[in-house]
């Protein structure tokens, strides 16, 4: 193995995110030494899966070993991260922060990392992927859980837990058994019996009644194992419900500590340059071997998409294209409410999925199952992000670079600038005989170019009007930033020659 | 703040989100009598909303009609409903549950050839703000081989994370893939005195569903067969049948005296075999099922080494009528009646109707008529001064 894939794994293992002043990758000082030390001496651990499952073993078999778990939790931060940050953006709740948001993916992971992690298949997903829906869920559940609604009432916070939900509550307000057993049958026997019927909007649900009381008493008795048990009374019964509700409610508050504040002696480094990008290209250069391959098929399966309804190509660019640039946007730009953006994506990309399905089942001459397909459809969303960025817009942006007057005399400017592994703009500066002033000037008139050029593109090419064009600025300026720290310069340098 | 279906949607995009409206709600609600308890009802309420809310979006999205699977019967006892997409059978369970960390059905939709689907969808419906959401799927054999059995709720469980988030893939593979399901093991057939006994003990008025409170090999059994199904859930609404209120004929005979055929034979050695080449129910195989019920009859010192056991057939004709065969019959292992036993069919009016009166060595002495709905009839059965009367309503 190289150093720098040893590098990549210590720092997919020792990295989280912080988001305050803003959001940036942070290596955790003492998990990166120790893992240093420990991959010294096992050398059978340099390997990303191994390394995953021994820290996993080591969580699972000492709940004490908070070490194994915190290198667990750092492999699933990004995950937190990017649930955090998705569900945020969508909801900007103003009471909320995204440091909440994180706050709350990183809570519900402190109880779920070892056991999510334990099934993670790495060949099947990306981490990030795998875990965003039990972290949207579980970040979307608490930030309804203020909301003021029925569920107030301990009748209706009863009824809007999960079987799970309530196991864990009770489990950690230190309820043993044989009366978490005890809870959890009349919790079911309240399920059983209570129903709300017709209550109003936002009305506190009302307690059962005194009939009701007695039935779910009466279904306790009946399922409680063994029979020969005294049978529940209605007080009894009442008191489970209580300890239910006073575990619920307790489980609301979330107390996490993230790992900074938790070992305040620790020192914080920033993830180098180097390590990220290494990480990033790795994955970027074996994905896009894997997505060349699917895209003549797939664009030839746009263009035909395009015949019937021609919209489909500026919709999937302008959601696959632009991160931040959400479907509320897209709605606006065609006039149309975003659950019918979200309606038509999901067609076209049916329709697509319906083609690469078919096209590799005649590539490996296999019956697909349903997991096959789920894969496929993974894969097909990776897939248009990468077309939608790379093969259109990066290109596009590779184009201008090299044909506009302007630019193409930056270019070793800007192969000097994000070519290098760490940048110190004082010597690159002195190196092309410009102050570090002249140099951050053409930088953000560099920029500023393309950005207009892009959205020049954007406009004749896909027509977006210019209220959108205003609404994707941001988006643009993270596109054009991240193209530039990507460009081909080797390619371009040569090209100048 | 509350947030909003938009909010919400644009946290998950690749999930089917759908509003409904207050009048979608109100039309959701079933007659309060088709139910028999309030959660029962509230639950055919869940259902029947999603069902109105769905079907027209799967119908455009998997591009086939969409047809009701399951009877709204279900309802008193389960939550889900089935659904046939083309090819696929997909059954779907609506939830009112905040937390989505794992997705749970109900053993009935797994463990139950004829209710078993290809596909589960969780269904996760916000009645207060009027959305619903599927936010995942599964298939058979994923459920029935990864899930986690409980057996305290008899439900299969995955977690949140072992779903199939998006619907594109239940489209495209039910399209493409073969079926997923896992194998089910047979479910036992059960005799007609088995189904009379379960009716009897299921159909009393309860709060809560009667489906744990025996096994669920039986349970299972029972809620397969349409049939008695619709007799089980007529019982507990209290809506039966003709043939049902006759086999209830008075409160008695649920009674102790009433007993099912196999317990006259086994308890207190009743004839049976002598008779026609075998009990009633299995003369009658093959056809709509007849109920019966026989008790002890002791008239005191008449009969004090020979008591008999009157039997009630039931069995519906045509044009609204049934058939009734009342039999007498000896018990302790005896092949004869005692001499001189009569049975006296009375009509409402108490007139004699028809009659029978046993003689030397017969084996047993019976009556056969036929009525409609409502009508009231007498059995006496006498020997000498002693005489007991039972009287029933058809």
């Amino acid at each position: 193995m190289t150093d720098r894939m040893t590098e990549i794994i210590i720092a997919r293992f020792s990295t989280y995110y912080q988001v305050n002043p803003h959001p940036r990758p942070v290596q955790d000082y003492r998990l990166r030494q120790h893992l240093i030390r420990l991959l010294q001496q096992h050398p059978e651990l340099h390997d990303e899966t191994v390394l995953l499952r021994y820290f996993c073993n080591q969580a699972a078999k000492s709940n004490s070993d908070l070490l194994a778990l915190n290198y667990l939790l750092a492999y699933v931060d990004i995950a937190c991260y990017l649930a955090a940050k998705s569900t945020y953006d969508a909801f900007q709740t103003p009471e909320l922060t995204l440091a909440d948001y994180l706050q709350i993916a990183r809570a519900y992971m402190a109880n779920r990392a070892v056991e999510l992690c334990t099934k993670f298949d790495r060949t099947q997903s990306k981490i990030e992927t795998y875990l965003s829906p039990p972290l949207r869920d579980a970040i979307m559940s608490e930030v309804r859980k203020n909301e003021p609604t029925q569920r107030q009432s301990d009748w209706g916070l009863l009824r809007s837990t999960s079987k799970k939900g309530l196991k864990t509550a009770l489990q950690n307000f230190a309820i043993g058994e044989p009366k978490l057993s005890r809870c959890f049958l009349t919790w079911q026997g309240f399920l059983e019996v209570y129903a709300p019927v017709k209550a109003g909007k936002n009305q506190r649900l009302p307690e059962p009644t005194a009939e009701q009381w007695e039935a779910i008493a009466q279904f306790c008795t009946e399922q409680q194992f063994p029979q020969s048990i005294q049978p529940f009374t209605v007080p009894e019964v009442k008191a489970l419900l209580q300890i239910c509700v006073k575990a619920l409610r307790a489980s609301t508050h979330i107390q996490f500590h993230p790992l900074d504040t938790e070992n305040p002696e620790l020192q914080l480094e920033i993830a180098t340059q180097f390590e990220q990008e290494a990480w990033y290209g790795e994955q970027d250069t074996a994905k896009g071997d894997r997505l060349q391959q699917m895209t003549t098929e797939l664009a030839s399966a746009i263009v035909s998409l395009s015949r019937d309804f021609p919209d489909a190509r500026k919709m999937l660019i302008l959601e696959h294209g632009f991160t931040g640039f959400n479907q509320s946007y897209i709605g606006k730009e065609f006039g149309i409410k975003q659950y019918k953006i979200s309606r038509q994506l999901t067609s076209y990309k049916k329709y697509l999925l319906t083609s690469l399905v078919k096209w590799s089942q005649t590539q490996v001459n296999v019956t697909f199952n349903v997991k096959d397909v789920d894969r496929l459809s993974t894969l097909l969303d990776e897939w248009l992000t990468w077309y939608c960025q790379n093969a259109i817009l990066y290109k596009f942006l590779e184009t201008t670079l090299k044909l506009h007057p302007a630019l193409k005399l930056e270019v070793t400017l800007l192969c000097r600038y994000y070519g290098c592994e760490r940048v110190d703009e004082r010597a690159i500066a002195q190196n092309l005989n410009i102050k570090p002033t002249e140099l951050q000037r053409k930088l953000v008139q560099v920029k500023t170019i393309l950005q207009t050029q892009l959205h020049n593109w954007l406009h004749q090419n896909l027509a977006l009007k210019p209220c959108s064009l205003s609404a994707i600025d941001k988006s643009s300026a993270l596109l054009v930033e991240q193209f530039l720290a990507n460009a081909p310069y080797a390619l371009l340098t040569l090209e100048r020659r | 703040m509350t947030l909003t279906l938009a909010q919400l949607s644009l946290a998950c995009p690749d999930q089917l989100w759908l509003e409904f409206s207050e009048s979608q709600q109100k039309t959701a609600w079933p007659a309060t009598q088709d139910y028999s308890y309030e959660a029962a009802l509230h639950r055919a309420f869940l259902n029947r909303l999603t069902l109105a809310v769905l079907s027209p979006e799967f119908s455009a999205a998997s591009e086939t009609s969409v047809q009701l699977a399951s009877s709204e019967n279900l309802w008193e006892f389960v939550t889900g409903f089935a659904l046939n997409l083309g090819k696929s059978r997909l059954v779907i369970i609506p939830s009112e549950t905040i937390d989505t960390d794992e997705f749970s059905v109900p053993q009935e939709w797994v463990d139950i050839p004829a209710l078993a689907a290809d596909y589960y969808l969780a269904v996760q419906v916000n009645l207060e703000d009027g959305w619903l959401r599927v936010w995942g799927f599964s298939t058979h054999r994923k459920l029935k081989t990864e899930g986690r059995y409980d057996g305290g709720d008899r439900t299969y469980s995955l977690d949140v994370e072992d779903l199939f988030e998006n619907l594109n893939t239940l489209w495209v593979s039910q399209q493409l893939c073969p079926a997923e399901k896992a194998e089910i093991q047979p479910l036992p057939t059960l005799s007609h005195n088995q189904v009379e006994r379960f009716i009897g003990d299921l159909g009393k008025p309860s709060l809560y569903s009667p489906r744990l409170k025996m096994s669920f090999a039986h349970w299972g059994a029972l809620l397969a067969a349409d049939d008695f199904r619709e007799q089980l859930y007529n019982r507990r609404i209290g809506k039966e049948s003709a043939m049902q209120k006759v086999v209830n004929l008075t409160q008695s005979i649920y009674s102790n005296l009433w007993l099912f055929l196999d317990e006259l034979v086994e308890v207190h050695g009743v004839n049976l075999l002598a008779a026609r080449g075998g009990s009633r129910t299995e003369e009658n195989e093959g056809d709509r099922p007849s109920q019966a019920r026989g008790r002890m009859i002791d008239l005191g010192i008449q009969l004090v080494r020979h008591p008999v056991a009157l039997i009630v057939y039931l069995s519906p004709e045509s044009n609204n009528k049934w058939n009734i065969l009342l039999q007498l019959r000896p018990s302790g292992g005896q092949t004869y009646l005692p001499p001189d036993v009569q049975m006296i069919v009375l009509d409402d009016a108490g007139e004699v109707f028809l009659e029978a009166r046993s003689r030397q060595a017969d084996n047993w002495i019976q009556l056969e008529f036929s009525g409609e709905p409502g009508e009231r009839f007498s059995v006496k059965v006498a020997l000498g001064d002693a005489s007991l009367v039972e009287d029933f309503v058809i």
